[in-house]
C-alpha cells in the first residue's frame, strides 16, 4: 500500500502540521499527547515510532485528525473517508478542504484536488494554502500559471515558506540559480523540519545541475533524516529537466537505497531507465512501483505499453537500434536506417560530434503510446522526443503527412538532438538544442528548402511566428527556455521552436556556422545560456537580441499575413464558383504575400487554376516550387508526379516520387510505384528495398509484389532469390503470364 | 446490355476501356466451351441528392460495363426504370431466361433503410423489402447466384437473401449501419484496377473484388480519420463469379486445343500440390512446383506464339506486371 505523507506531490514531508490548521485540530492538540504534526515530524527520524504515533490518533474524535492518521499509515482510502466526514461536519472549514485536496494531489487525482482548493478559496479567498495548492497543480502541469499563483501568495505573505519553496523550484527549472538561492534563504533554516529538508534538497539539486558534486547538502539532510529519499528524487527531477537522464537514474537509485518504499522514486526510476534504453530493468522497477502504489496511472500506462512492446521487433545494427511494430518494421527500416545514418553523418560533421554509439529509435503506431513515453516532460512538440541517444516518435501511421506530421523531418530533427545532447554531455539548454534541430530540418533535412523562393532563399517561417514577432511576444535569448517549459500563451511552445531555429540561423549567418559549435562547447563546459552566448559570440546577450530583432525585420519584410489570409480566402471562394481566372490572381497574391508550403498553402490552388486555364507547364512549375519549398501534401505531390510524367520529366518525377514515398512510407502502392520507377531507371537495389517494403505491408496483390521482387533480384543477378520469389508469385497465381515468362528466363 | 433509364442519362452501350495492360495474356478459362452463361441485374437506386444520384448511376454503369465485358448478359436499371415493378419484372425475365447451370448476379447500388424489422432498398415509388426481393428471386433456378447489396443498412438483408447456392455480399454488417456507404464506389474502382486480380488469371472474381473493396473501405475510414460506419460482409463463395476482366479474351486456335487441355491438367496438378503442401518438405514442394510451372510456362509460350514469327519473350520492360 502507498505510504504517502501529506506533502507536495512526490515530496513526502509536510510543510505544516495538521494541528496548526484548524481550531478543531488545535483543540485536539491540547488534549492529546501527540498531534498529527508530531507524528509527521517523527517520521523523518524514526518511522516505526511515527507509525505508533499515527495508530494512536486513529481513535481520535475529530475525523480530520483521523484522516491525517490514516494518511500517515498509508491508508489513503480511510483518509479519504475521514476527510469526507470531516468536511461534512465542518463544510465551511477551508483548512480541511485544503488538506483533503493535498491528499488527492498526493494520489494523482489532480482534478479533484483542484476542485477542493477552489472550494477552499470560495470559503476564504485569501487562503494561502489553497492558493498554493492550485499553484502546485499548475506546477505539475508545467503551466505558467504556477508563477502567478505563487507570486500571489508571496505578495500577501512574503515569508510563506511553502510558496518560497515552490518559487525556488520554478526558478531552478529555467536555470535561474540566483533567484532560487534567494528564495531558499529562509526555508533552509526553517524550524519546520519538512520545510528545512525540502529546501536543503533543492540546494543539493542546485549543486548537482551546476556539477558541484558531491553536494555538502546531501550529508546534512541525511544527518537529519536518514530515510529522506525525496532529496534524491528532487535532484533527479532537475537532471531530467536538463535532459540528463543517466544522472537522474543514479540519483533515483540513491533515493531507493535510503528509502526502498519510496514508490514515486520507483516510478521515476522506471521511467528514466526507459529513457536510457534499459527496458528490462525499467520493467522490473515499474512492476515494483505498481505493487507499492497502484494509484499511479502513469506507471500503469507504461507497464501496459511495455507489455505490448514484447511483441515488437528490435533490429540492431552498428549505428542503429530500431524498435518498431512488427507490421511496420520492415517497411520503415530502410528509411529509418538511411535517415539516421545520413543525419548522424551530415549533422554530426556540422557540429563536430559524431556519436560512436548506436542511435535507438522507437516508432509508435499509436500516439497514446508515444504520449506515455513523454509523460512528465515539458514542452514536447508531440512529434518526437530525444532522450540522449534514444529517440521516440510517432509512426507515420499514427499521424499522416496530410495532418501536418512529416515523420522523416521529425526523425532528422530528433537525430540532431542526439548530436547536440551527445556533444554537450546533455548539458545543452532547451532553446539551443531545439534551435539547432529546427535549423537542420530547414537546411539539411529530407524536406529542406531547395531552390528559389519568391520571398528569399530561406524557408518561410510559420505565420504564427510572424504574428508573435509583430505582437512583440518573442522571448529574449536569456529566457527563451521558459517558452518551452511554462508557456504563457497558446502555441508558445511551437513559436519557441521556430524562434530558436531562426535565432540559430541568425547566429550562423552573422557569426559563422562555427559559432554554433562554440556555443555547444560552452554548454559542454557547464556554462549558462548567457555565458555560452556571450563567450562564444563575444557580444552581450542583449546585443544578440537586438541584432536578431533587426534580422527578423529583414527576414519577415514583405511577408504580409493579413493579405495572405484575404487572398487565400478570395481564391478559395472563387474556386467554389469555378472562376479560375480570379483563383489564379488571388492565389498568386497569396504566394507573393506569404510563400508558405505549410497548410494552408496557396501553391496547390494556384496550380489548379493554372491547369484549368490551360497552362500545365506553369502549373507544373508552381507545384515544383511548392515541393522545393518543403511542401509534402501527398495529393499535391501525386498531382505533380502526374504532370511530370506527362511531360516526360523523368528525373524530377523520380525525385518527387521519392519525397512522396518518404513521407507516406506505409502505403504499399507508393512503395510499389517508386520501385517500378527505380527499376525502370536501372536502380534494382533501391527498387528491391521498395518492393520488399511493399510486400511487408501485406498488399492486396501479393503475387504482383513477389513478382516485382523477383524481377529486381533477377536484375541483380541473384538467381536464387529471384527464383524463390517468382515461385511464390506463381504459387498464388499460377497463370500469371509475366511471372511464367520470368521463370523461363531465370531457368534459361 | 439492356439499359433502362428515364433520367436522360443515355448509355450508349459502348464499353469503357477496361484494361490496357501491356501484356495481353492468353485467356484459357473463358475460352473453354460452355453452355452456361452469367445473367446480371444491376440497379441504381434513388439518390435523393444530385451527387448521390450521379454517383449511383455511374457506379451502376461501371459495374454493368465490366460485367458485360467479362461475358455476362446484363440488365441495368436506373432512374425511373428502377422502380419496384421494374426490378420485379427484370428478375422475372432473368428467371425465365436462365437454367440451373447458369449464374445469376443481382447487384443493388444506392441507399437502404432498416426499420428494425425490414430492410428496404430505396427506389422511386414504393421501396421493395429484402423479403420482396428474395421472393422474386425464388423462381430463379440457377444453382449459383450472387447478390451484392451495396447500400446502407444492407447487413439486414443478409438473412432474407440467404439460400443454398447463393452468395450474399452486403456493404454493412447489420441494418444499423445506416450512413451512406462508400462501398459501391470502391467496388466500381476494383473492377478497373488490375491489382484486384490477385491470381493474375486476367479475370476479376466477385471474391477478389470484395477483398479489394473491403480493404479500400477500411483504408478510407482510417485515412480520413472517420469512425468506420460500414463493415462489409460476405457469406458464401464469391470466387465462382467473374465480374470483370483485366484483358480481353482471345479466341483459341483449334490447333492448340491439346495444349490448352494440358494447361488445365497442370493447373489442376498445382492445385493438388498446394493442397498437399504440408506433407512435403519445403525443398520437395518447391522443386515439384517449379517443374509444373516450367511446363506451364512453356505451354503458355507455345500457345501464345503459335502461328506467329519467333519473337524473343521478355517480361514488360519496366518490370511492372500487367
Amino acid at each position: 500500500m502507498i505510504r504517502t505523507f501529506p506533502v507536495l506531490p512526490r515530496h513526502r514531508y509536510p510543510k505544516r502540521g495538521a494541528c496548526l490548521l484548524t481550531f478543531a485540530l488545535a483543540t485536539a492538540c491540547l488534549v492529546d499527547a501527540a498531534t498529527p504534526e508530531d507524528c509527521w515530524t517523527l517520521a523523518f527520524s524514526d518511522r516505526d515510532s511515527a507509525q505508533d504515533c499515527f495508530i494512536e490518533l486513529l481513535e481520535h474524535e475529530y475525523p480530520a485528525v483521523v484522516a491525517e492518521a490514516a494518511w500517515g499509515l498509508d491508508d489513503v482510502q480511510a483518509a479519504n473517508r475521514a476527510f469526507r466526514l470531516a468536511v461534512g461536519r465542518e463544510p465551511d472549514n477551508a483548512d480541511i478542504k485544503v488538506r483533503w485536496g493535498e491528499l488527492f494531489l498526493a494520489t494523482y487525482q489532480v482534478a479533484d484536488a483542484q476542485t477542493l482548493f477552489g472550494e477552499a478559496l470560495e470559503i476564504d479567498p485569501t487562503h494561502a494554502g489553497a492558493k498554493l495548492g492550485l499553484a502546485r497543480v499548475a506546477f505539475d502541469r508545467f503551466e505558467a500559471e504556477a508563477r502567478r499563483l505563487v507570486q500571489g501568495v508571496l505578495d500577501a505573505e512574503p515569508d510563506h515558506t511553502g510558496a518560497l519553496l515552490l518559487l525556488a523550484r520554478l526558478a531552478l527549472e529555467v536555470g535561474d540559480h540566483e533567484r532560487a538561492r534567494q528564495a531558499l534563504e529562509g526555508p533552509v533554516v526553517s524550524a519546520n523540519t519538512a520545510h528545512r529538508l525540502e529546501a536543503m534538497g533543492l540546494m543539493a539539486a542546485m549543486d548537482h545541475v551546476a556539477d558541484r558534486v558531491p553536494s555538502p547538502w546531501e550529508d546534512k539532510v541525511l544527518a537529519i533524516a536518514p530515510g529522506y529519499g525525496a532529496m534524491f528524487e528532487t535532484i533527479a527531477h532537475f537532471y531530467v529537466i536538463g535532459h540528463r537522464y543517466r544522472e537522474a537514474v543514479i540519483q533515483l537509485e540513491r533515493a531507493l537505497e535510503v528509502d526502498p518504499t519510496l514508490w514515486s522514486a520507483h516510478a521515476a526510476l522506471g521511467t528514466n531507465l526507459l529513457r536510457i534504453n534499459r527496458f528490462e530493468d525499467a520493467k522490473e522497477i515499474l512492476a515494483r512501483a505498481h505493487e507499492g502504489d497502484p494509484y499511479n496511472a502513469q506507471v500503469v500506462n507504461t507497464l501496459r505499453l511495455l507489455d505490448s512492446l514484447d511483441a515488437w521487433q528490435v533490429l540492431r545494427e552498428d549505428d542503429l537500434i530500431l524498435r518498431a511494430h512488427p507490421a511496420e518494421v520492415d517497411a520503415l527500416k530502410p528509411y529509418v536506417g538511411r535517415l539516421v545514418g545520413d543525419a548522424v553523418r551530415v549533422v554530426g560533421e556540422r557540429y563536430g560530434f559524431v556519436p560512436d554509439y548506436p542511435v535507438v529509435v522507437e516508432i509508435y503506431p499509436r500516439h497514446q503510446d508515444f504520449a506515455v513515453r513523454t509523460s512528465g516532460l515539458p514542452g514536447i512538440g508531440a512529434l518526437g522526443v530525444a532522450f540522449g541517444d534514444v529517440v521516440a516518435m510517432d509512426s507515420p501511421s499514427a499521424r499522416s503527412i496530410d495532418e501536418g506530421f512529416d515523420w522523416a523531418s521529425a526523425l532528422w530533427h530528433e537525430v540532431a538532438h542526439v548530436i547536440t545532447l551527445g556533444a554537450t554531455d546533455n548539458r545543452v539548454s532547451r532553446w539551443f538544442t531545439e534551435g539547432v534541430s529546427v535549423l537542420e530540418e530547414w537546411t539539411t533535412g529530407p524536406s529542406r528548402f531547395q531552390g528559389a523562393n519568391p520571398a528569399g532563399r530561406r524557408r518561410a517561417p510559420t505565420r504564427m511566428v510572424v504574428a508573435a514577432y509583430r505582437d512583440d511576444r518573442l522571448l529574449p535569448v536569456a529566457t527563451l527556455d521558459e517558452g518551452f517549459i511554462r508557456p504563457t500563451y497558446q502555441q508558445q511552445v511551437m513559436v519557441s521552436y521556430v524562434q530558436s531555429g531562426l535565432l540559430c540561423e541568425y547566429i550562423a549567418e552573422t557569426h559563422g556556422h562555427e559559432a554554433l559549435q562554440r556555443i555547444l562547447a560552452a554548454y559542454r563546459a557547464g556554462k549558462s545560456t548567457i555565458q555560452a552566448v556571450e563567450e562564444s559570440l563575444e557580444i552581450p546577450h542583449e546585443t544578440l537580441d537586438a541584432g536578431f530583432k533587426d534580422y527578423l525585420d529583414e527576414r519577415f519584410d514583405g511577408l504580409d499575413t493579413d493579405a495572405f489570409g484575404k487572398a487565400l480566402e478570395e481564391a478559395s471562394s472563387a474556386a467554389d464558383e469555378g472562376d479560375w481566372a480570379t483563383v489564379a490572381t488571388a492565389a498568386g497574391r497569396a504566394v507573393a504575400s506569404f510563400p508558405t508550403p505549410d497548410p494552408p498553402s496557396p501553391y496547390p490552388l494556384l496550380a489548379e487554376a493554372q491547369m484549368r486555364l490551360g497552362d500545365p507547364v506553369e502549373a507544373t512549375q508552381t507545384l515544383l516550387t511548392y515541393w522545393r519549398a518543403g511542401g509534402r501534401s501527398t495529393s499535391v505531390l501525386s498531382r505533380l508526379i502526374e504532370l511530370l510524367d506527362q511531360s516526360e520529366r523523368d528525373d524530377e518525377a523520380l525525385d518527387v516520387r521519392r519525397s512522396l514515398t518518404l513521407v507516406a512510407p506505409l502505403d504499399p502502392a507508393n512503395r510499389t510505384r517508386l520501385g517500378d520507377a527505380l527499376l525502370a531507371r536501372e536502380k534494382p537495389r533501391e527498387a528491391l528495398d521498395e518492393y520488399l517494403a511493399a510486400l511487408s505491408l501485406d498488399p492486396h496483390d501479393s503475387a504482383g509484389a513477389h513478382y516485382r521482387i523477383a524481377r529486381a533480384y533477377h536484375r541483380l543477378n541473384d538467381t536464387e532469390n529471384a527464383r524463390r520469389h517468382v515461385l511464390l508469385a506463381l504459387e498464388i497465381a499460377p497463370r500469371f503470364s509475366d511471372a511464367l515468362s520470368l521463370l523461363l528466363e531465370i531457368n534459361r | 446490355m439492356v439499359v433502362a433509364t428515364l433520367l436522360g442519362r443515355h448509355m450508349t452501350g459502348k464499353l469503357p476501356a477496361i484494361a490496357t495492360a501491356a501484356c495481353i495474356g492468353f485467356i484459357l478459362a473463358s475460352t473453354m466451351p460452355s453452355a452456361a452463361e452469367t445473367r446480371m441485374l444491376v440497379v441504381a437506386g434513388l439518390g435523393g441528392e444530385v451527387d448521390y444520384a450521379e454517383a449511383f448511376a455511374d457506379q451502376a454503369a461501371t459495374t454493368a460495363h465490366h460485367a458485360e465485358a467479362a461475358g455476362a448478359k446484363v440488365t441495368l436499371l436506373a432512374g425511373e426504370a428502377a422502380r419496384t415493378e421494374g426490378i420485379r419484372a427484370a428478375i422475372a425475365a432473368i428467371a425465365a431466361e436462365t437454367g440451373e447451370d447458369d449464374k445469376v448476379i443481382v447487384h443493388l447500388i444506392g441507399h437502404g433503410t432498416f426499420d428494425e424489422e425490414h430492410y428496404r432498398f430505396n427506389v422511386p415509388g414504393p421501396d421493395p423489402t429484402a423479403e420482396h426481393l428474395a421472393q422474386w428471386l425464388r423462381p430463379v433456378t440457377a444453382k449459383r447466384q450472387l447478390a451484392v447489396i451495396a447500400t446502407s443498412s444492407s447487413g439486414a438483408a443478409q438473412e432474407p437473401f440467404a439460400r443454398e447456392g447463393r452468395t450474399v455480399i452486403t456493404a454493412t454488417r447489420s441494418g444499423r449501419e445506416r450512413n451512406a456507404v462508400v462501398f459501391a464506389g470502391f467496388w466500381a474502382d476494383a473492377l478497373a484496377d488490375p491489382n484486384t486480380d490477385v491470381d493474375k488469371d486476367q479475370q476479376i472474381s466477385a471474391d477478389e473484388a470484395f477483398r479489394f473493396t473491403e480493404q479500400a473501405v477500411a483504408d478510407f475510414y482510417e485515412g480520413t480519420e472517420r469512425i468506420a460506419t460500414e463493415h462489409s460482409r460476405m457469406q458464401g463463395d464469391a470466387g465462382r463469379f467473374i465480374i470483370a476482366r483485366t484483358a480481353p479474351a482471345e479466341p483459341v486456335d483449334p490447333e492448340v486445343v491439346h495444349l490448352v487441355d494440358r494447361v488445365d491438367e497442370i493447373t489442376a496438378a498445382i492445385d493438388t500440390l498446394r493442397a498437399d503442401r504440408r506433407l512435403l518438405t519445403d525443398d520437395a514442394y518447391f522443386e515439384r512446383l517449379q517443374e509444373l510451372l516450367m511446363e506451364l510456362a512453356t505451354l503458355e509460350r507455345q500457345i501464345k506464339t503459335h502461328g506467329k514469327p519467333d519473337v524473343p519473350e521478355t517480361p514488360t520492360a519496366d518490370g511492372a506486371p500487367p
